[in-house]
């Protein structure tokens, strides 16, 4: 009983878009707590993995499972907290307050009977005060800048306590001094014991702060630690990217 | 006024309807205006005339299904629409938006066979098209105050879901049945709306109802829940409004509600620009945010 169960264990994991292939044979899992970088290239298949550890999109073959049950049986969905790529683009017309915003977070987890009580207002000012955004709570979301919108949605996804939190690409549109204060961020939610799925293909930021690397690029190139990865760095990246990523790399 | 409407049977059940109306086209509008359907309003709103000429036809054919009101069958084609609409959509995901040409076209298409078949080319169409305040009877009443019951208990039950679906549907981790749940209840509650509206401004003038009040709602609310209050007390003042004025001056119901509301919108935007411009001299707090880190 020791065992810890992963948060998150994928064996085999296969998916392809009319017949053509864009996972194949994923393995790997993540423990408690552990803050885990998924980087590959545009087009190597990061969203759709994960899609489909969210259940968007049902894997071909293998299994995926959260919290050692099978994605088709895991109901406790409030257990994890999403920010999705999206999140960059949405309707920024929208005329919601930043508190309202960060309020439905727990409108998915909560019976349509139950009412938005003290105790749910609580729990989305502590959400935001976690993210530094409590001053901004009764501004409109369409408003803010691209980083401060940012961390309101990675408040909507920590209102609900989340046991995992995934992030896909949060980085992108945001200015480098808002990165920096978004590492922070989320290096101080690792302390408080979440486990974290980033997705970016920012390499050299993420391994420098990551417990385990994920290389992938239709399979996983690379699983485990970061400075391993460091030191095969050239070698891993070759076998991910192809020939073309010394190309890509000289453009930065 | 004030007698006449105490007084005389339809125009109290015309205000009472309308002011039931009011509440029921912009809490039902707002998903509308942010769900980006404002279209498929129209689309529908067309269908439900097609439904109702089909109705009118039915019993001139049939004499014996006149207990059918072509209303209930207006109802039931704007729902079907809503039906068409989806699917044909996602057949075309990058052109969207001629799916509803495709269906109003139709849907006026077949009105006008149906009418012809009706030989119904008279004062009632009149009414169904442009709204009156003689077709209120006291069954159409009754009817706006189920429907007001139910969009309220709707929007009241479902108002999370609703508002997740609205705001971005990829962030949101709804399982998808709950979605379809949600959306299906949503178009047939929608369907109902346009069909009980239809009954006051008219076919041709439902979808104005519930985008106008919104979008004068929405140029002044600083939260969802604002949006609501606003695009209510509009859509109140549009409708008593213009069932006063259309009385007092005899003109058409519906044409005097929807231009009352266009006529109020461009103020609120006249009113909106002239704020800004003199709050604009003045440094703006969100533009001032050196201090904050991210």
């Amino acid at each position: 009983m020791t065992i810890k169960t992963p948060v998150l264990d994928l064996e085999n994991v296969s998916f392809s878009y009319d017949r053509k292939p864009v996972l194949e044979d994923i393995n790997f899992g993540i423990e408690p707590g552990e803050f885990v970088g998924l980087v590959g290239p545009n087009g190597s298949g990061k969203t759709t993995l994960i899609k489909i550890i969210l259940g968007l999109l049902k894997a071909n073959h293998g299994e995926v499972r959260l919290f050692g049950q099978p994605l088709s049986k895991f109901k406790k969905l409030s257990w994890i907290g999403y920010v999705s790529q999206k999140s960059n683009s949405f309707n920024s017309g929208f005329p919601a307050t930043v508190f309202e915003v960060v309020s439905m977070g727990l409108y998915s987890q909560m019976k349509f009977y139950k009412w938005f009580g003290k105790k749910e207002r609580l729990k989305v000012w502590e959400a935001l005060e976690k993210v530094g955004m409590e001053d901004y709570a009764k501004q409109n979301i369409g408003r803010l800048s691209g980083g401060q919108q940012q961390r309101v949605f990675i408040a909507r996804a920590l209102v609900r306590n989340p046991k995992l939190l995934i992030l896909d690409e949060p980085t992108v549109g945001v200015d480098a001094k808002s990165e920096n204060a978004f590492y922070d961020l989320i290096e101080s939610m690792h302390k408080e014991k979440l486990a974290i799925l980033l997705v970016s293909h920012d390499i050299g930021t993420i391994t420098s702060k990551v417990d385990k690397v994920l290389c992938l690029n239709k399979r996983l190139h690379y699983h485990g630690d970061p400075k391993q990865f460091e030191m095969n760095r050239q070698e891993i990246l070759t076998d991910a990217y192809g020939q073309h990523f010394e190309l890509l790399e000289h453009h930065h | 006024m004030l007698q006449d409407i105490l007084q005389v049977d339809f125009l109290r059940y015309a205000f009472l309807s309308g002011i039931m109306i009011g509440i029921i086209c912009p809490v039902i509008g707002v998903f509308i205006v942010l769900r980006k359907m404002s279209l498929m309003a129209d689309g529908m709103s067309h269908m439900a005339l097609s439904g109702i000429a089909a109705g009118l036809a039915l019993q001139r054919y049939l004499p014996f299904l006149y207990f059918i009101n072509p209303f209930y069958i207006g109802m039931l084609f704007s729902v079907l629409g809503s039906f068409c609409i989806r699917p044909l959509m996602k057949l075309y995901p990058f052109y969207r938006e001629f799916v509803i040409p495709i269906i109003l076209a139709s849907a006026i298409g077949l009105s006008v066979v149906f009418i012809s078949l009706a030989d119904a080319f008279n004062k009632d169409l009149f009414g169904y098209l442009f709204g009156s305040l003689i077709t209120i009877s006291h069954t159409d009443f009754l009817v706006v105050l189920i429907v007001l019951v139910i969009v309220l208990g709707f929007v009241i039950l479902c108002y999370k879901p609703l508002l997740i679906l609205t705001f971005d549907e990829e962030g949101s981790l709804v399982s998808k049945r709950g979605k379809q749940v949600t959306d299906i209840l949503f178009t047939m509650i929608v369907a109902l709306v346009v069909s009980v509206t239809m009954n006051i401004v008219g076919v041709l003038l439902v979808s104005a109802m519930m985008i106008i009040p919104v979008a004068k709602g929405m140029q002044l609310a600083k939260s969802f829940k604002q949006v609501f209050i606003y695009s209510i007390i509009f859509a109140e003042f549009d409708i008593i409004g213009g069932l006063v004025v259309s009385y007092q001056f005899n003109w058409s119901t519906g044409g005097t509600i929807v231009v009352l509301a266009f006529v109020l919108f461009m103020i609120v935007l006249l009113i909106k620009k002239t704020v800004q411009s003199i709050s604009r001299s003045k440094p703006v707090s969100y533009s001032s945010d050196e201090t904050v880190k991210f």
